[in-house]
């Protein structure tokens, strides 16, 4: 027998026919590994996504300066002419590069400034006006007090008509400031719509009981006996990765603290022996309350408690499930009254036992983000 | 994808599994590596372009064996190859192959050491040349060559004690 001759036989005789033992693996802990890989897929790519959303967000605040009344070099800055002689707010800047769509939106609470003179203060040639409407300046008519005076574009104001400016516009600010907090303080309702995507499966039930049922001999009505453990008819039902959406509404009765309330509609594939790929609803209301931890004119950061219950309409013999989410959020105003929020939360989903099943759960406590729009009423 | 590789798990399990025995030394280990190709193939289902019960069979094999031959580089047990001729006085025909059945002859292949074993997988179930073997495993081909060479005399050695 030569080599090739023995290769050839030891292959057949290996791979050819014959009983073999079959794995001790069983599929179920193959597939529970895969549930957990998905999970981990899922997670990395909502953790990519709200890095990126992070990301750009952190972009164009860096691009856009925020408006700070302590550093007038990042800021537009509002004078004033001689008050009494002409009483015309107008906005200069000092560094036409640095001028943003952010900055302006942090004036806007106080004083409007029309999109016109917007556009004609923030012109690049526009870098001082000063002097408009007095009576030695013949290039500008009274009547037009936000024109730009290009023959003294070039000029720059004194030190002591910039510190004027600067008091003025710091004078303004403060107004602003008291504005808000006015509006805060008489409390503020909020209405919100988003949607919400949980990185994992088993958000509700994993170890199902069907609880016996019978009838009560002395009122002929329908009882659900309790559940035992035991119980023999024991179903395995895994919901994978609920996607939910609804409208919530907020109210701060102050500057730091709000209620919150919502209804929410979640929707996920369920499987197990009896519902295989069937697709579940679940939709229940939730209430809690939370605290703002910092906020200015564009931003806002909190953190809130709320519980909620779910309940499945598209199999009412499952039990309620009732959950406590812990979020910490943010909110950034993309103009007007109008806020984008993120918010990421941790959901516990309680043991339920106020229905006819027992449910029990492998991993209660999962990560999920919420995000969408805010409006400020 | 999960539904395929469950299909695959119930006909080809058994075949799947031993693969990975013939790489691993022992039942445990090499059932530990079964799960992790499962897993393996699940991760990188999509690279999976065919369609046919026996495309899958091949591919989740070729996964089994990668598995267990990461594990082989990873414990570092192919460390001793070394390139020193081995003399064998035992005959090449006289393997008694026929006498074995198939169960018994995986394993007594995965009673042999960790490299002579790895050598004689790849050379005689995975048709790979001592040049690709020697790439492979990062040793030179001579030390290939001699492991294979030792492989054959051991199991031959293996058979007839096992005749005993």
């Amino acid at each position: 027998m030569n080599a090739n001759e023995w290769k050839d036989k030891l292959k057949a005789k290996v791979e050819g026919e014959g009983p073999l033992p079959a794995p001790d693996v069983p599929w179920s802990a193959l597939e529970a590994g895969m549930v957990g890989i998905e999970r981990r897929r899922i997670a990395w790519r909502w953790t990519g996504a709200v890095a990126a959303v992070a990301a750009v967000i952190a972009g164009i605040a860096l691009v856009l300066p925020w408006s700070n009344p302590d550093t007038g070099g990042t800021s537009p800055i509002i004078a004033e002419t001689e008050p009494k002689a002409v009483d015309v707010v107008e906005l200069v800047e000092e560094s036409p590069n640095e001028v943003s769509l952010l900055a302006m939106a942090d004036v806007r609470p106080g004083r409007k400034v029309s999109l016109a003179q917007s556009k004609q203060v923030y012109a690049p040639e526009a870098i001082v006006v000063g002097d408009v409407n007095t009576a030695t300046d013949e290039h500008n008519d009274a009547a037009e007090p936000a024109a730009v005076d290009n023959t003294k574009s070039e000029e720059r104001p004194s030190s002591g008509e910039t510190a004027s400016m600067v008091n003025t516009y710091n004078a303004l600010w403060e107004d602003l400031e008291r504005e808000t907090d006015r509006k805060l303080k008489r409390g503020r309702l909020s209405i919100g719509i988003g949607s919400g995507f949980t990185a994992g499966s088993d958000i509700g039930i994993k170890d199902y009981y069907e609880a016996p049922s019978m009838d009560d001999p002395n009122t002929g009505e329908i009882m659900i006996g309790p559940t035992e453990p035991s119980t023999p008819s024991k179903e395995l039902i895994t919901l994978d990765f609920p996607v939910s959406f609804g409208v919530s509404a907020k109210y701060a009765f102050n500057k730091r603290f709000f209620v919150l309330g919502g209804l929410s509609a979640t929707s996920c594939n369920a499987s197990s022996k009896a519902i295989d790929g069937e697709r579940l609803w679940y939709f229940g209301p939730s209430v809690g309350a939370g605290v703002n931890l910092y906020q200015n004119a564009n931003f806002l950061a909190y953190s809130a408690a709320s519980g909620k219950l779910d309940w499945c309409v598209s199999r009412r013999d499952l039990p309620l499930l009732p959950s406590m989410n812990l979020s910490a959020g943010v909110q950034f105003r993309l103009g007007g009254v109008t806020w984008l929020y993120a918010e990421p939360q941790l959901k516990y989903t309680f043991r339920s036992e106020n229905s006819a099943a027992t449910v029990s759960f492998e991993t209660p406590v999962l990560f999920s983000l919420s995000v969408g729009l805010r409006f400020d009423l | 994808m999960k539904q395929k590789l469950k299909h695959a798990y119930e006909n080809h399990g058994a075949h799947l599994l031993a693969v990975c025995r013939r790489y691993m030394p022992d039942q445990q280990t090499a059932e530990d590596m079964f799960q992790e190709g499962f897993l393996s193939a699940f991760k990188a289902a999509r690279s999976f372009k065919g369609a046919t019960e026996a495309e899958l069979y091949s591919w989740l094999r070729a996964i089994m064996v990668n598995t267990c031959l990461m594990h082989i580089r990873r414990k570092d047990i192919l460390k001793d190859a070394s390139d020193i001729e081995f003399q064998s006085d035992i005959p090449e025909d006289d393997v008694g192959l026929d006498s074995l059945d198939r169960q018994t002859l995986i394993e007594l292949i995965s009673s042999l050491p960790a490299g002579e074993r790895t050598v004689l997988n790849l050379f005689v179930f995975e048709d790979m040349s001592h040049k690709e073997i020697a790439a492979k495993l990062g040793i030179t081909e001579k030390a290939s060559r001699n492991k294979m060479h030792r492989a054959k005399a051991m199991l031959a050695e293996k058979i007839k004690n096992y005749e005993r």
